[in-house]
């Protein structure tokens, strides 16, 4: 940085003339126009090349009506279905009270609380695939870390978490895609909440409110925004991806833990179903788009912040 | 002031909480841990011992020294690091526009840009890879980086945008006034002011990137090719009963460089996060 520029920080407190300032404000003109769109250029760019024509492709590749029709009526399509509605459905609902639950604690003060956060983000910061397989270890019916514990320590012979029943293996998916996912919400909801301005809290302690109530009439309200804009960004997230379970159950037993997502991927790579596949895509990219528009419909416009 | 019984008793009810879920976040990781350490007999002792009782290093030398496993490492490092470059390359230039030029429907643009953000590469997957052989990208670093940028874009511009926000905007328009340009404005002011910013970005995109699967597995099918969680999923397939201790160590070796750049720059990374929510 030369010595001018620094010298003509300088220059804050003298007034600016009017005249710039109001052509600032409106509109933009002339070079800054050309500005802004050499600013934009390489976004906009990449992003039409390779998201936007892709996702049109894909709309285009997945227009034929009938190609659904056909699908409504396959077997495992259905089974898939009814798999990822209880998923999602539980996954994304316990996430979301676990980070609510687990943000009011990291609000507390003191280093060990700040050490115990860093090590609730660690399965974020993992690669998921890797963390996957020693979870698929840890659950593995004759050797795993978990039997043997629950062996060793109070006697009992546990079940084939994986393999046996559907429940258990739905249940040891959706817990696992939760270890990996709760903490990034978590963080998101902590930044909610410390923005709740503290006063509110203190007002609440004077007139005798109780934990509960400050929650209920306080803390809800005001993260209310967040909570709503987060559950749908978790919806999209949670439906499109099955890393757990590919690691876990590979989708098993039978068709127990076979998810659209996971369907998705073994049309392709697994039957070499292109046609299939892209049928599937467009309807997860349906999916994804009509919850991302109810997704911008609920955020705060600029205004309003 | 002392606390009531009833309120220390919830205390500790919470710290105990957190004890057990302690133990549920950090398990998988020593388990992986304690398996990389055993040799082969070790794994299927009936009882097994979390500690393993002859601890060895030969899985990592054996991962380490294999042909295809160091050219994984590789693969990953370069593309993880030249996707977080690339990522500031087209974000922050965004990032800045976003923050300073009061364009027309700027509020829609950034709602398009969110809405985008949670596009995932899954329901992309066919048309992505039809375009990609047809530009003739398939197979090369190039194609599957560019990919990689164009996902991890959105976040990123966010993060910066809010980054960009917080410097004062009287510090352009003086330095505008001196007759600096936007261009040199924004090189030689903005950017070494948003220096916390953009670190973290780049720590979130290379973490990011490290970890990208779907994308690679895509549209990397040569061996020599395949960066790091391509290569241990590749590893878990060709999984028998004698190699556990070796895909352990293995997949030990592919989270340990994310765990330890993000132990060493966490500070960084969750203030940008809470900065970018508080916004967002």
């Amino acid at each position: 940085m030369s010595t001018d520029t620094l010298e003509g920080t300088g220059l804050l407190v003298r007034p600016r003339p009017p005249l710039l300032g109001r052509m600032w404000r409106g509109g933009l003109q002339g070079s800054e126009w050309t500005w802004a769109i050499a600013f934009t250029v390489p976004y906009i760019a990449l992003f039409l090349a390779f998201v936007a024509y892709p996702v049109a492709f894909g709309a285009w590749l997945g227009r034929d009506p009938s190609l659904y029709f056909e699908l409504a009526e396959d077997p495992i399509f259905q089974r898939t279905i009814v798999n990822t509605i209880l998923y999602v459905g539980i996954a994304v609902n316990l996430k979301m009270f676990g980070a609510l639950l687990l943000s009011g604690f990291f609000m507390r003060r003191g280093w060990w609380v700040k050490g115990l956060l860093l090590v609730f983000v660690l399965p974020w910061a993992m690669p998921a695939l890797p963390a996957f397989i020693s979870i698929h270890w840890m659950l593995n019916g004759e050797w795993g870390l978990f039997n043997n514990f629950l062996f060793n320590v109070f006697g009992i012979e546990g079940p084939g978490w994986l393999d046996t029943s559907r429940w258990l293996a739905l249940g040891a998916v959706i817990t696992s895609h939760i270890w990996k996912w709760m903490p990034f919400w978590t963080v998101i909801l902590l930044a909610g909440r410390m923005a709740i301005p503290q006063e509110l809290y203190e007002a609440a302690e004077v007139d005798g409110a109780s934990p509960a109530q400050r929650l209920i009439h306080i803390t809800l309200p005001q993260l209310r925004p967040a909570i709503v804009v987060n559950m749908i960004l978790i919806t999209i997230q949670t439906m499109n991806t099955f890393d757990a379970i590919i690691s876990l159950t590979g989708g098993g037993p039978g068709l127990a833990t076979e998810v659209i997502s996971l369907y998705t991927f073994n049309i392709v790579f697994r039957n070499y179903d292109l046609a299939g596949g892209s049928v599937m895509s467009a309807l997860m990219l349906g999916i994804s788009l009509t919850l991302a528009l109810a997704y911008a419909a609920f955020l705060p416009t600029e205004e309003e912040r | 002031m002392r606390a009531s019984p009833a309120t220390r008793l919830a205390d500790a009810a919470s710290y105990l909480f957190m004890l057990v879920s302690l133990a549920f976040f950090a398990a998988p990781l020593l388990w992986l841990l304690s398996l990389a350490l055993r040799d082969r007999r070790e794994i299927y002792l009936g009882v097994a011992r979390f500690i393993p009782k002859h601890p060895t290093l030969d899985n990592f030398f054996y991962v380490l020294t294999n042909n295809a496993f160091p050219i994984y490492l590789w693969n990953g490092l370069k593309l993880a690091t030249l996707s977080g470059i690339g990522v500031l390359i087209v974000a922050l230039p965004a990032a800045y526009a976003f923050s300073r030029f009061d364009f027309r429907m700027k509020g829609a643009w950034m709602l398009a840009l969110l809405a985008f953000q949670m596009i995932s590469p899954l329901v992309i997957m066919v048309p992505l890879y039809r375009y990609m052989n047809w530009l003739g990208l398939v197979d090369t670093h190039f194609g599957a980086l560019m990919v990689y940028v164009a996902l991890g874009c959105p976040l990123a511009c966010w993060l910066l945008k809010g980054a960009i926000d917080t410097i004062p905007r009287a510090l352009d328009e003086a330095a505008m006034m001196d007759g600096c340009s936007r261009f040199s404005l924004f090189w030689r002011i903005i950017v070494p002011l948003a220096v916390p910013g953009i670190a973290s970005v780049f720590i979130i995109s290379v973490i990011a990137g490290w970890s990208q699967f779907l994308v690679p597995f895509l549209l990397l099918t040569r061996t020599d090719l395949m960066p790091i969680a391509v290569g241990v999923f590749t590893f878990q397939g060709l999984e028998s009963s004698t190699s556990t201790q070796l895909l352990a160590a293995a997949c030990l070796i592919s989270v340990l460089p994310a765990i330890v750049v993000f132990l060493l720059l966490q500070r960084l990374i969750l203030s940008a996060m809470t900065a970018g929510a508080v916004k967002g």
